[in-house]
């Protein structure tokens, strides 16, 4: 199930909110374990016995590595189990149709396994736990219902952020739900769905119009990718945004996972700024057990590397995903060795400008998998940035058309809004005005979602 | 305990507006039909193990939701003038113009239609009778005066000349564009709220068609105008824009036309009427379905005079400009290629056809899959 449906929103969530704020306080994690097992499992009927067989698997090894003396073999069977699972379902395809080009004679059969959604973000999450009770960094957790409350948790369950273990160990058991959080809930909720209904969803079409025809001119290709840019954006930390905004309903706190990441002047900051959990995950779990950079220089760079292919691959399989994990560690080690200070010295512009342009550029990289046509596809496209006729009248009209959503995409990736309502917050008015901005704000979305479905049927079209 | 009035303010609307909604969904009934959307709404889907298991049921559901959710054609309504609203006219594929004139949206550059003409042309030569074309243009390039702004544009001025150009050789092209856009100021020739042509633009047409016929050419006058009021079509289904005025159907009736009939042929059923208007359909949502009853595979006029069997191959713009040209012919038989699938040669020869006439509007012409002969 997704947030951006009417299912989610007028059928789950109030129901879920309704027993969930009846019940008393002991039993809600237990009835949260139960929402969370349906809400997967309304889009994965049976793989919801995947994750249910992995959080027993993790379950118990904690309980049995805070017993057991030999905690390193616990840790690295656990671990192989749930890679192994990982790379099983969402690798497999990949890596046997790679294999098989590589060595001939070998036909390993690609099993055509649908990915189980969310599995890169709840195997995060669990093996955080793992690692985390390994280093005695926290404690174990010997409630099964609490465990599988946290790593099935439906509001961050199928695109994270992804909570370490750690961070929300105390609010599993001791969460005070109060009245100041719900409504800071459903401000974040309502502002995450706004992003992905009013502009990641237009943005998306609007480049997939752009994107397509040969000949639209290079404007109109560099408006596609510009939409393509605030589209993913706005899909991501918008799903962040309503994932945080459900949690503080349900009386979570989870970390910020976005922080206007294209107002960076470098890439390093960037990153620093999009997709914060992730990063945090492979420095913590990753980077600093390679030896981070306390080895030499040379080890550094070599292990940046390693995170940043492995970046790149968790975002997909395929070779694409790979190339831009590898693309963007290039990049940051370029900064870190002189780049980083060179920019320093420079008109902050500069930075922008700089930054802005690898991040697009990457987006093309991530665009074009496999899935649209890979390399090929994303040759036949680089160039139409550069040549080919300015913009045809056709493609024109779909930009002019776009015109204030596009505007309204950029203006909003910056701090400029926050600004604007921290100041009207402190005047008389926003009591009213405010509830009546998130009115507006949920019917337009709810008008968006219910156009979806609509489709006359016109049988007697000509 | 809550110290902000806005906060309040804000969890009251939030959970009022998600559970009136999901609560009005399971109370409100169920209509199975919609008449706006001219189709079938989705029904509750069965609950079982299977149906679970393989997912149909959660998808299923969540049609069933969709098409019944709470006040939809207000939120679809909301949706179509929030986006004009942000100036992005013509979400739903429809402009909304000037003076109520609903219009839609101009094919893809890339379209079919040459390879549809190769297809026409290789049917007609093969065939070996005389055959004409009326290629009805857009009703965006006739009224573009009427567009918005930034619309995309109208091709169909270089479509026309490619029609005229691919089939010249091989059949009689009637240009009706330069009589439409005589006439399209005194009198309405498209509907503003359905994509088709009214019976006015039709019989413009008509007219060219006897001046090349070499037809008696007549006029207005000779028929009885009836108007049908509150007629909303296609366009305004698709597009949303609720607040447009409905168009009034005309229909052209003559007294000459008395001993029509009219055999409909649907599958193994075959249906009669003794006029090309069927009255009952004028009673509906589509009333431009009362031409010659709409879309069907096979269609056969025995018109009661003297002449010609004329064979149409036709879309749905050919339902109001066949009445008139049964004034000509003693027989015409219509044909649908979307749903006509038997060999036509063998049609041609045992209806004794004389001639044949390809009926298209350009639009069609340009993204029809089923020229298929």
């Amino acid at each position: 199930m997704v947030f951006s449906s009417l299912m989610f929103l007028f059928v789950f969530l109030p129901v879920v909110l309704g027993v969930y704020y009846i019940l008393p306080r002991k039993f809600r994690n237990a009835f949260l374990l139960i929402a969370d097992l349906f809400f997967y499992g309304w889009g994965e009927p049976v793989l919801v016995f995947l994750m249910i067989f992995t959080i027993v698997i993790n379950y118990f090894a904690g309980i049995i590595m805070s017993r057991a003396g030999n905690k390193k073999l616990v840790l690295i069977i656990t671990l192989i189990i749930d890679f192994g699972l990982l790379a099983f379902f969402k690798y497999e395809g990949f890596i046997s149709e790679n294999l098989n080009v590589i060595i001939p004679f070998l036909h390993i059969p690609s099993l055509a396994i649908p990915l189980p959604i969310g599995i890169s973000f709840y195997t995060f999450q669990i093996v955080s736990y793992i690692i985390d009770l390994y280093r005695n960094e926290t404690d174990v957790q010997k409630n099964i219902i609490s465990f599988g409350t946290y790593v099935s948790l439906f509001p961050q369950l199928i695109a994270g952020p992804i909570v370490r273990y750690r961070d929300v160990s105390e609010q599993l058991s001791h969460r005070r739900e109060n009245p100041e959080q719900f409504a800071r809930g459903v401000r974040l909720f309502t502002l995450g769905l706004a992003k992905k209904v009013l502009l990641a969803n237009p943005l998306g079409l609007m480049w997939d119009t752009l994107r397509e025809p040969t000949g639209a001119g290079a404007a109109a290709s560099w408006a596609g990718i510009i939409a393509f840019s605030l589209q993913i954006y706005y899909d991501f930390s918008g799903y962040s945004d309503m994932a945080r905004g459900l949690g503080n309903m349900l009386g979570f706190e989870f970390l910020k996972n976005f922080d206007y990441p294209y107002i960076s002047k470098s890439i390093t900051e960037f990153w620093r700024r999009w997709h914060i959990s992730l990063g945090t995950w492979f420095r913590e779990y990753v980077y600093i057990p390679l030896g981070g950079n306390k080895k030499g220089k040379i080890r550094t760079l070599v292990n940046l590397l390693i995170v940043w292919m492995l970046t790149g691959l968790w975002h997909g399989a395929s070779w694409n995903f790979l190339l831009w994990g590898l693309y963007f560690g290039i990049i940051l080690i370029i900064e870190k060795l002189f780049l980083l200070k060179a920019l320093e010295k420079l008109p902050a512009i500069i930075g922008h400008i700089y930054s802005i342009l690898i991040i697009v550029f990457g987006w093309i990289i991530f665009y074009y998998s496999d899935d649209v046509g890979g390399f090929a596809e994303l040759c036949r496209f680089v160039p139409t940035l550069f040549g080919g006729g300015i913009l045809s009248s056709d493609a024109g009209a779909v930009i002019t058309n776009n015109l204030s959503l596009l505007a309204a995409g950029i203006i909003a990736s910056t701090p400029l809004i926050r600004k604007i309502y921290d100041y009207l917050n402190k005047k008389k008015g926003y009591r009213i005005a405010e509830p009546v901005v998130i009115a507006i704000i949920l019917l337009l979305c709810t008008a968006s979602l219910v156009n979806n479905s609509y489709n006359p049927f016109l049988y007697f079209k000509f | 305990m809550i110290k902000n009035r806005a906060s309040k303010n804000i969890i009251i609307f939030f959970c009022i507006f998600i559970a009136e909604t999901g609560i009005l969904f399971a109370a409100l009934p169920k209509k199975n039909y919609s008449a706006y959307e001219k189709r079938y709404l989705a029904a509750r889907p069965s609950l079982s193990v299977s149906s679970v298991a393989d997912g149909s049921f959660s998808e299923g559901f969540e049609k069933y939701l969709a098409d019944h959710t709470p006040f939809r054609t207000f939120f679809v309504a909301v949706n179509a003038y929030f986006e004009l609203i942000k100036g992005n006219n013509g979400s739903n594929g429809v402009y909304l113009g000037r003076e109520g004139w609903l219009i839609a949206k101009p094919p893809e550059r890339n379209n079919r239609l040459t390879e549809n003409l190769n297809r026409i042309k290789a049917f007609t030569e093969k065939s070996g009778i005389p055959a004409y074309m009326i290629a009805i243009p857009s009703k965006g390039y006739i009224y573009s005066e009427y567009l918005p702004g930034n619309s995309m544009e109208y091709r169909d001025g270089e479509y026309l000349a490619l029609i005229k150009n691919e089939l010249g050789s091989c059949l009689e092209y009637i240009d009706i564009d330069p009589a439409l856009k005589k006439d399209k100021d005194e009198k309405l020739l498209y509907f503003k709220t359905d994509h088709h042509w009214t019976a006015d633009g039709a019989f413009t047409a008509y007219r060219e068609f006897c001046r090349a016929k070499g037809f008696y050419i007549p006029d207005e006058k000779e028929y009885t105008i009836r108007e049908i009021p509150d007629f909303y079509g296609t366009s305004y289904s698709y597009s949303c824009y609720m607040l447009t005025k409905p168009d009034t159907l005309r229909i052209y009736e003559s007294d000459r036309q008395n001993d029509i009939r009219v055999e409909i042929t649907e599958g193994k059923e075959i249906k009669t009427n003794n006029s090309m208007i069927f009255e009952e359909r004028l009673k509906e949502e589509d009333k431009y379905t009362a031409f010659l009853d709409g879309n069907h595979s096979l269609v056969t006029i025995e018109t009661g005079k003297s002449g010609g069997n004329l064979l149409v191959i036709k879309d749905s713009f050919a339902h109001c400009l066949v009445p008139f040209m049964a004034e000509n012919y003693g027989k015409i038989v219509m044909i649908d290629l979307r749903y006509y699938k038997n060999d036509l040669s063998e049609l041609i020869a045992k209806e004794n056809i004389d001639e044949m006439i390809f009926i298209y509007g350009t639009e069609n012409l340009a993204t029809s899959r089923d020229i298929v002969f």
